[in-house]
């Protein structure tokens, strides 16, 4: 175990490279940069920005080197002084920024992910047991009801929804007096009233399949025939069902489980954009749109990381959930 | 197992328990495919969900011939108007009798909200028929026709069953139409991660090792770059002289680049458990080659597992298709597809005074309710345990 | 009062600016209350809180400022209101009244690098200003300018006591400062000059002849200098505190530079200076919004800075130094909050709602005109309303294309012409403007009479097909091919690919046009492209049909970029506009190549304007640009501009109900939001 635990950190190594190379691609993928997008959307405004700006900009944010120049400085900074650069459109050091951001994120996603868990698992369970009761259906429906609906528009509605019938003050997670306030039990309170729409909305889509996965991994192994002989025999159905079932019905989520962290994280950036929460998901989305090309790139290598992560542990969970997976 | 010889005994045969099944002769000789499909009828919500996916797709078939209008028609007169009501029977001095029509608008122009206001006028009559005559199209690219399923008679005055948007484009026309585009980019998508999936997660389980740790180090890679910065950046980089159609290939192509990985994730977990079974032992031993122990024995036995992935997996194609409309990144006009519509819809005036824009939503919800409910339906028929 | 446009006469500044000032006084006389502004420069000024004796509270605190300013002073935190004011504080006539102090103003900011509603808001503390009319500039953050009459010199008087907000003196060294050693300074500047900055050879010259008095000296008469100060460029002068911001330069700090670049981790003395002190007018590198240390002149000073927090908020500058007619202190609002927003349609809902109080940027499209008006009663705002009398829409057929063959087509006039005929303008207007404008050729509009030229206005508008095919004729296209568009004049088949984006909806127009096009018998192709796309695309001479803006407002002088090959945004001619300006074609994307005669000469004439300081002057050669940009035809026009909006809450006062809507008149700043108030329950 210890060995193949090493074996794959080190197989991490290249992986990791690679990442990052194509961390920063990705920003060069679409034309232009940062300067050009920036002139863009200042011109669609109607403004407008002088020759010599631009080229001051351009010596200040370096971008007139090569490509692999700036990728050599990059990485520079971040392995020998952990600096992942500057954002330009924010004009604050990338770490200062996503750090800022970091918390809310981790909330919202843990809340998500309960709200997940815990919605989809009893449901996927019933729902496999009590196969095709009108529980069954109900559960199924209210489930792709959540995938179904495009995240996106359920979330404007929602908002539309509690702007004109409850008259609330829409977007972010905190009413304004507690915004710049100083935390205290008000704030925390005032956050868990505005947190409620976002989790909803973010757990919505990801219940729907976690319950089709339960209930389809179940229902297979309910057939099982030492299932059957269990039965026979006269265990009680509750503990037949946990004993084993369920826990190899978990193995092909287990083998997603590492990635849902930065699914996420990433994953639920546009609802956070229509919701406008303070979270790094509209930072991202809006770095790459900008071609914010740090911030963006460090973004991205951040997530990435996290999914590697997720998957060794994702592999670790399924050999010790499974003991038919032999590690050689 | 019960089972020796695979090469000549149809795969379904492989089930431990078919051998001691007390089944009907027909049963017994049946191919997997009709055994499949009596269990499948036996499935309600499946059933349903079937005929609606067909219907669906039907409607993606016979688009223009279906939709009153093209979709890019626009009518100044008819901007954000409201969608009018379909009668088919009129009151006459003899009763009621069949005459299909709508109610015609009254507008009025506010100036000052910068709107016109439309109040459905019970006087006026607007004819509707049947197999009606209207705007040239050419049906599959191949012949020229005017023929429309329904219709204004009148060529000046358009009706809107499901309202007009901020330019008086036709709703209903342009849904109809961005059925054939998001329909077949969920199936073309999920049928080439499908085939990605299935190949290389195969291989992967079933060798191990070196292919196995390469494949699983490809994979790992790729899911590790996070989705919506991926998808922006390869959707910003197709080239924007392309022509329409294939934008929406390369869209296709970037939306199951990514989708392919998820499942043969699954595969490879289900392969690496499998192998060591029995019954796939017997099958090797038998000198099946590696394809057909991979596609005969070991594929149906967990078909019922990749029918619930896939059945998930082309809704989420769709899904992904609004999401990158919604970022700006997707298909663009003339091109309309649902992501399309509801991109359009996004926003606060569209949902406070124009509501029907959000119809392309329920358009998304059914079709992704129904090839859920098939897909169940399909899992527990392939579901070689369950009889 | 009204304030004349003394550009018309630079040599009469002085007296038209005494008159201003005297008119000032007797209105605020009128109004019953002390004179706030002295009469004249004398030395027998005194300020305005000076004056305002009699009202003095018991405690000798000046009541002609916040209440919360007269605590402090009470305290002894701040030093008195006369102290604090210039000796002839600037004079500000409220629009409605005298106001109350108090309040936050409450508006937002769309992500991370909206830095342009701030410079609209906040900043508009430029040499120079415009008029609120927009009908000339007037002496802002300096009490007076002196041109000489070529237009090559010029001499700014400071106000004698104006301060920053630390209270430190504003003086001519400030700007001598800024301009020697940061514009001039190759490290910091290694773009060079701004090119509104640049006249003749040599760089300009500023010398800081007193604490009062700087006279910058252009190589070259500079005759539209004044105008580009009150435009957004004209901020980057009066931004930069010597007494602070050298203390990061390498030439005036020589004892603790290195211990300030290690504390902030900058990575050299450049870095820590732009961090500190250097701005690019309009993008986010501007450290007037990152660093909440710099001292300002603004009426409001960062309090929490942008990005800090999901909110930015600035609060009063005790320092500030206009006063009303009454001579209080202003500004009356306490302080200003944006809520730093992800999304527009977030920002749309709070306008709904009533959490925004005055704004007129993001939400305010003619689409959501409905909900917005919907919803005034329960929001209790109203809209004010922003008149932009330009063009709505120009469709550049590139004159330059790289393509030979497309070139002769494009530049065939009949061609254009026709192309214009086939346009159903009223058609556009209905659709997207719900009958608001007409229709309007790429022209002067009618509001600007000097310029106006009716028939040009509505030349070649008029939608007729029939008409359009006889243009087509000469220009040698008659055949058509099997599907009924028109073979080019050499019997190929022709198409052209209209190219737009999505901001301010020029799609929606493009998709308008090129449908009509079709149905005229022209192939014309519709590309809905990213805007950073459609920019490349555009820089690199590599668009057949671009759709942008058209015609021109007041900002003529300045930005004629429709009426001739003047900048990069002459999208028609992007050869020729290199050629004009970057003739070597270093790093240029789109190569140049000469000009036709006729275009040279209006570069020309546009060179005299420049070195003219005589408006007559500039007028005449104006006209006879465009008397040839008439005989050109550029761009195609579509219709004229209906007005903007913006809203602002029914207790939130000041905001004229109409006011010009343009980035080179920075709406709504040169209203003077510092006389904006609330007014309580």
């Amino acid at each position: 175990m210890l060995q193949f635990l090493l074996r794959r950190l080190l197989f991490m190594i290249p992986t990791l490279i690679a990442i990052s190379i194509v961390a920063f691609g990705i920003i060069q993928l679409p034309p232009g940069d940062f300067l050009t997008t920036m002139v863009a959307s200042m011109a669609a405004q109607g403004e407008d920005m002088d020759q010599s700006a631009m080229r001051a900009l351009e010596e200040q944010y370096g971008l007139g080197q090569p490509v692999h120049i700036q990728y050599l400085k990059w990485m520079q900074g971040i392995i020998f002084r952990g600096d992942f650069g500057d954002s330009f459109g924010w004009n604050k050091p990338v770490s200062e920024l996503v750090w800022s951001r970091l918390a809310l994120t981790f909330v919202i996603s843990l809340a998500s992910l309960l709200f997940v868990w815990v919605v989809a698992f009893p449901i996927g369970i019933y729902s496999a047991v009590k196969q095709y009761s009108i529980g069954d259906y109900f559960a199924t429906f209210i489930g792709f009801l959540g995938l179904a609906t495009p995240n996106f528009l359920l979330a404007l509605i929602l908002m539309y929804i509690a702007f004109r019938f409850f008259n609330q003050s829409v977007g972010g997670l905190f009413s304004p007096e507690y915004q710049e306030a100083p935390w205290s039990w008000g704030k925390v309170a005032d956050l868990f009233a505005h947190l409620w729409v976002p989790v909803v909305i973010i757990g919505t889509a990801g219940t729907a399949s976690l319950i089709r996965i339960m209930r389809a991994n179940l229902l297979d192994e309910l057939r099982k025939p030492y299932v059957v002989t269990a039965r026979a025999k006269g265990l009680p159905e509750w503990r037949l069902l946990f004993k084993y079932p369920v826990r190899i019905a978990l193995n092909p989520f287990v083998s997603t489980v590492g990635w849902v962290l930065p699914t996420l994280v990433s994953g639920a950036a546009i609802v956070s954009i229509v919701l406008s929460l303070p979270t790094t998901g509209p930072l991202l989305i809006r770095a790459l749109l900008q071609q914010d090309m740090y911030l963006a790139a460090s973004f991205i290598m951040l997530l990435s990381i996290l999914t590697v992560i997720g998957t060794l542990v994702s592999d670790l969970l399924l050999a010790w959930l499974d003991p038919r997976i032999r590690m050689e | 197992m019960a089972v020796t010889d695979a090469k000549t005994l149809p795969p379904e045969t492989v089930s431990p328990r078919a051998a001691d099944a007390e089944i009907e002769s027909s049963v017994s000789v049946a191919s997997q495919w009709q055994l499949m499909w009596w269990k499948f009828r036996k499935h309600r919500a499946a059933m349903i969900g079937g005929v609606v996916t067909l219907i669906i797709y039907v409607i993606a078939i016979f688009v223009e011939f279906l939709s009153p209008s093209s979709p890019g028609v626009i009518r100044a007169d008819y901007t954000w108007a409201p969608p009018q009501q379909l009668h088919f029977f009129r009151q006459t001095e003899n009763g009621m009798r069949w005459d299909p029509y709508v109610n015609g608008y009254k507008v009025e122009i506010d100036p000052e909200a910068l709107r016109r206001t439309f109040v459905i006028d019970e006087e006026q009559i607007v004819d509707v028929g049947f197999f009606v005559r209207g705007e040239t199209y050419k049906m599959w690219g191949l012949w020229e026709s005017d023929l429309h399923l329904i219709g204004s008679t009148d060529d000046e005055v358009p009706v809107y069953f499901l309202g007009a948007d901020r330019m008086g484009r036709d709703l209903l026309s342009s849904m109809i139409y961005g059925t054939r585009v998001s329909m077949s980019i969920g199936l073309l998508g999920v049928i080439l991660s499908f085939f990605l999936g299935i190949l290389l997660g195969g291989i992967s389980g079933f060798y191990g090792g070196t292919v196995d740790n390469l494949i699983q180090r490809i994979i790992e890679f790729i899911r590790s770059i996070p989705t919506i910065p991926l998808w922006m950046g390869l959707a910003a980089a197709l080239p924007t002289d392309w022509p329409p159609l294939r934008i929406y290939f390369g869209i296709t192509i970037i939306l199951s680049f990514i989708g392919w990985t998820g499942l043969a994730r699954v595969v490879r977990g289900r392969f690496l458990s499998l192998r060591t079974e029995d019954f796939v032992m017997s099958a090797r031993l038998d000198g099946a080659s590696e394809l057909t122990t991979i596609w005969r024995h070991m594929v149906p036995s967990f078909f019922s597992h990749i029918i619930a992935s896939l059945t998930l997996s082309i809704p989420g194609m769709i899904l992904a298709e609004t999401s990158l409309s919604f970022l700006g990144l997707g298909l663009r006009r003339p091109v309309v597809s649902w992501g399309v519509l509801l991109q359009e819809a996004q926003n606060i005036r569209s949902v406070a005074t124009a509501p029907w824009l959000l119809i392309p939503g329920l358009a998304v919800l059914v079709a992704v309710l129904a090839l859920n409910f098939l897909g169940d339906g399909l899992r527990d028929a392939a579901d070689p345990y369950n009889r | 009062m009204q304030k004349r446009n003394w550009t018309l006469k630079p040599g009469r500044l002085l007296a038209v600016l005494l008159i201003a000032i005297v008119a000032v006084g007797a209105l605020a006389a009128c109004g019953g209350a002390e004179p706030a502004a002295p009469a004249e420069g004398a030395p027998a000024a005194e300020s305005a809180a000076d004056d305002s004796g009699e009202a003095m509270a018991d405690d000798g605190v000046s009541p002609n400022q916040a209440p919360a300013l007269q605590e402090m002073v009470r305290n002894g935190d701040l030093p008195p209101l006369a102290e604090r004011l210039p000796v002839n504080p600037a004079v500000v006539v409220p629009v409605d009244g005298i106001g109350q102090y108090g309040g936050t103003w409450n508006t937002a900011l769309v992500g991370g690098s909206d830095t342009a509603w701030l410079v609209r808001t906040v900043s508009y503390i430029h040499p120079m200003g415009w008029t609120p009319q927009w009908d000339g500039v007037v002496p802002n953050a300096v009490e007076d300018v002196i041109a000489s009459d070529d237009a090559s010199e010029y001499t700014f008087i400071f106000r004698e006591g104006q301060k920053w907000s630390d209270g430190a003196p504003f003086t001519a060294h400030d700007l001598a400062f800024w301009w020697n050693d940061q514009i001039l300074n190759s490290d910091l500047s290694p773009g060079g000059t701004p090119g509104w900055m640049r006249a003749g050879e040599a760089d300009a010259i500023f010398e800081a002849v007193d604490d009062h008095t700087l006279k910058i000296t252009f190589d070259a008469p500079n005759g539209l200098f004044l105008q580009n100060l009150a435009t957004p460029s004209g901020s980057i002068f009066t931004r930069v505190p010597m007494h602070y911001c050298s203390q990061f330069h390498a030439d005036h700090n020589t004892e603790n530079l290195d211990a300030l670049i290690a504390e902030n981790n900058a990575n050299d003395w450049v870095h820590l200076y732009q961090m500190k002190c250097s701005s690019v007018p309009g993008t986010p590198s501007d450290s007037r919004w990152f660093n909440g240390d710099l001292p300002t002149l603004m009426p409001w000073r960062v309090a929490v800075a942008y990005g800090e927090g999901s909110q930015m908020i600035l609060e009063r500058n005790p320092y500030y130094w206009k006063v009303d007619t009454e001579g209080n202190q202003l500004p009356y609002i306490d302080r200003v909050v944006y809520d730093i927003l992800e999304d527009r349609e977030v920002l749309l809902l709070k306008v709904l709602n009533g959490e925004i109080d005055m704004m007129s940027r993001h939400f305010n499209t003619n689409d959501n005109k409905a909900v917005i008006a919907d919803n005034r009663e329960a929001g209790e705002y109203e809209f004010f309303e922003t008149r932009s009398i330009g063009n709505t829409t120009g469709f550049h057929f590139n004159l330059t294309h790289k393509d030979a063959r497309m070139r002769e087509i494009f530049n065939d006039k009949n061609f254009r012409i026709a192309m214009s005929h086939c346009l159903n303008r009223q058609e556009i207007i209905d659709v997207l403007y719900i009958g608001q404008g007409e229709p309007m050729q790429s022209a002067i509009p009618k509001d600007m009479a000097e310029f106006y030229d009716e028939e040009w206005y509505s030349l070649y508008t008029e939608f007729d097909q029939a008409l359009a095919h006889q243009y087509l004729a000469d220009a040698g296209m008659t055949e058509r091919d099997e599907d009924g568009y028109f073979l080019g004049p050499d019997g190929e088949p022709f198409s052209f690919v209209v190219q737009a984006t999505e901001a301010f909806g020029f799609h929606d127009r493009a998709e308008m046009a090129v449908n009509q096009w079709q149905a005229c018998g022209v192939n014309a192709q519709l590309s809905i492209i990213d805007r950073t796309l459609l920019y490349q695309r555009k820089d690199a001479n590599e668009h057949d049909v671009h759709v942008w803006g058209a015609g021109t407002g007041p900002q003529i002088f300045l930005d004629p970029r429709h009426f001739f090959p003047f900048s990069a945004e002459s999208t028609f001619a992007q050869s020729w506009v290199t050629w004009r300006t970057n003739p070597s074609g270093a790093g240029a994307m789109t190569q140049p190549e000469e000009p036709p005669d006729i275009v040279k000469q209006q570069m020309d004439l546009y060179a005299q304007i420049l070195s003219s300081g005589d408006q007559a002057v500039q007028n005449e050669l104006m006209k006879e640009i465009l008397a040839i940009a008439k005989d050109q035809f550029y761009v195609i026009g579509t219709s004229s501009s209906p007005p903007g909006y913006g809203i602002v809450k029914n207790n939130f006062h000041n905001v004229p109900t109409s006011m010009p809507g343009s980035w080179q008149y920075p709406t709504p700043a040169p209203t003077q939001p510092e006389q904006y108030w609330i007014s309580g329950e």
